[in-house]
């Protein structure tokens, strides 16, 4: 009899022998498709044969004996551009062939450019019939632009940290031979994020411009601020950021209001309401090149300590992203930005925040998921470790501080219509980002734990790990259903 | 969960082929109209000399 290892061996041997022969079998898919398509392109080659021929019979016929030379050499340029082009598709289709092999799906060809605004246009403009399909190929292609540029901005942090004073090329290239082109931004992107690099250029020379001519802090604070700190001041000098550690609650109060954009001193009520924040991140300044880069923690004699280094950390990382945040380019965002009806703007803003929202409700399905197959967590303790804010130490709280980015960008920008937005940010955001998403969480826990009573763990997870959140309701309904009739049969 | 990845890949591969299939296309569809073109020119050049 074979011992439980020779089982278990005999199993795993057994497994990697199917693995093979469905590699293998994909492999062979790949290559008869490359096959088919290389004949296609000889046959597009053999008929570029036949149809120049018959090209220089017709003109022999017609002009009894040669061609006109100048047409016949322009017919042959056109034809070796057609078949450039025939041998640039097959060049393509056989890198995204490589790239479905090496690394899986890429919803996005090499060289096709997807913007979002247009693809919802032609979703748009589509027959009826055939829009679910393109809304469904629209949504998978722009998560995984949304994917990319979070990637690429993550990667853009991690360089700005190590070699602040890079030039812009060395940045490029660096992105360049770190992604290569599997960012696949499209054009109006590259651009933005060349934009968003020049951008960040500008405001560490200005940084570093006026620290150079303010190197105590105190004179710092003054020419940001208007006025000298009534109490002690750190300013923590970052590649972007300046991170500035208020002691006395005045002067906290004063960055917080940013009153003294107006020249005056916070009022009480000012002061009271600052005393509730622990830090804030400003858009203005007295010093212009320095707007949006201000940071503020209400220290209150506070040492800088482990805590207070993830806090600055943290707040820095909020301010690159909120530079790159233009590259990122959202359909609703950009209706908002036409938008100038009033009704129409809070439905679009609903939506856009709904969207964003999605992205991090992948995140959450795989924390709930792995916490109910580690069986000691209850319902009710996974949506309290969910929803632990960052402040208080969560870490899953993926949506802190988003609305505050965005109504600091929106606020500062030139579109009238998106600093009209802004003023409806925070209770939208607090609908979406957290009674809406508190009441799926709390949905989506409670059907978990009622399909864990008609499965088996393994089987229950398999049934929702595919589906979104918000469709385990739907999923749980459509498979209970199913059994109550299967029941009732027998 | 390995056999479901393996047949995402296989349709992404058709997908491929098909959009590459479509850009072929385009180009046949281009070299028909230069052709038709070249065909014309020849043939109104022809009738002009005629005349």
């Amino acid at each position: 009899m074979n011992s439980a290892l020779e089982r278990s061996d005999l199993k795993t041997t057994k497994e990697n022998v199917q693995k093979d022969k469905e590699t293998s079998s994909l492999l062979e898919s790949a290559r008869t498709i490359l096959q088919r398509a290389l004949s296609d392109v000889r046959s597009f080659f053999a008929s570029q044969d036949r149809i120049f021929q018959r090209a220089r019979q017709y003109s022999d016929s017609q002009d009894g004996a040669t061609v006109n030379s100048e047409r016949a050499s322009s017919l042959i340029r056109n034809l070796a551009s057609l078949q450039e082009k025939a041998i640039s598709a097959f060049q393509d289709f056989r890198m995204e062939i490589i790239d479905v092999l090496k690394s899986g799906a890429q919803p996005i060809p090499r060289y096709e450019e997807f913007v979002p605004a247009l693809a919802v246009k032609e979703i748009l403009e589509a027959p009826f019939e055939e829009r679910g399909e393109k809304l469904e190929e629209f949504k998978e292609r722009y998560a995984y632009q949304q994917e990319r540029i979070a990637e690429l901005t993550d990667y853009v942090i991690v360089e700005i940290r190590k070699n602040p004073d890079l030039s812009i090329d060395a940045f490029v290239e660096r992105i360049n031979s770190h992604l290569g082109d599997r960012h696949r931004l499209n054009s109006i992107q590259k651009y933005r994020f060349e934009q968003a690099l020049q951008d960040y250029k500008n405001l560490h020379q200005a940084i570093k411009k006026a620290r150079e001519e303010y190197p105590k802090d105190d004179a710092l604070f003054n020419a940001l601020f208007g006025r000298t700190p009534k109490g002690p001041v750190e300013i923590i000098e970052g590649p972007m950021t300046l991170y500035i550690r208020a002691h006395h609650s005045d002067d906290y109060a004063l960055i917080n209001s940013q009153s003294f954009m107006e020249g005056r001193e916070p009022t009480e009520g000012e002061l009271l309401h600052s005393q509730g924040f622990c830090g804030v991140s400003i858009p203005s300044s007295k010093i212009p090149e320095l707007s949006g880069v201000i940071i503020a923690e209400n220290a209150q004699g506070r040492p800088f300590g482990e805590h207070e280094m993830e806090i600055y950390k943290h707040e820095e990382q909020h301010a690159i992203h909120r530079l790159f945040a233009i590259v990122m380019e959202s359909a609703q965002l950009k209706q908002l930005e036409e938008c100038a009806d009033d009704t129409q703007r809070e439905r679009i803003l609903l939506r856009y925040l709904r969207q964003i929202r999605m992205h991090f409700e992948e995140r959450a399905k795989d924390e709930v998921l792995a916490y109910f197959a580690e069986s000691h967590f209850s319902q009710e303790q996974i949506i309290e470790l969910l929803f632990k804010s960052r402040a208080d130490g969560g870490i899953y709280d993926y949506m802190s501080g988003m609305a505050e980015n965005m109504y600091v960008l929106w606020v500062g920008s030139d579109n009238p219509n998106l600093r009209k937005a802004a003023a409806l940010l925070h209770k939208t955001a607090a609908d979406v980002f957290e009674q809406e998403y508190r009441e799926l969480l709390k949905e989506a826990c409670a059907i978990y734990e009622r399909a864990l009573m008609w499965y088996p763990p393994q089987q229950a997870k398999s049934l929702f790990e595919h589906e979104p959140l918000r469709k385990w309701k739907k999923v749980f309904k459509r498979i209970t259903e199913g059994r109550d009739i299967r029941f009732t049969r027998q | 969960m390995q056999k479901q990845k393996e047949a995402e890949k296989l349709q992404c591969l058709q997908s491929a082929y098909v959009r590459f299939s479509k850009r072929l296309a385009a180009v046949r569809k281009d070299q028909e109209e230069l052709i038709k073109k070249y065909m014309e020119e020849t043939a109104r050049e022809k009738l002009k000399r005629d005349v």
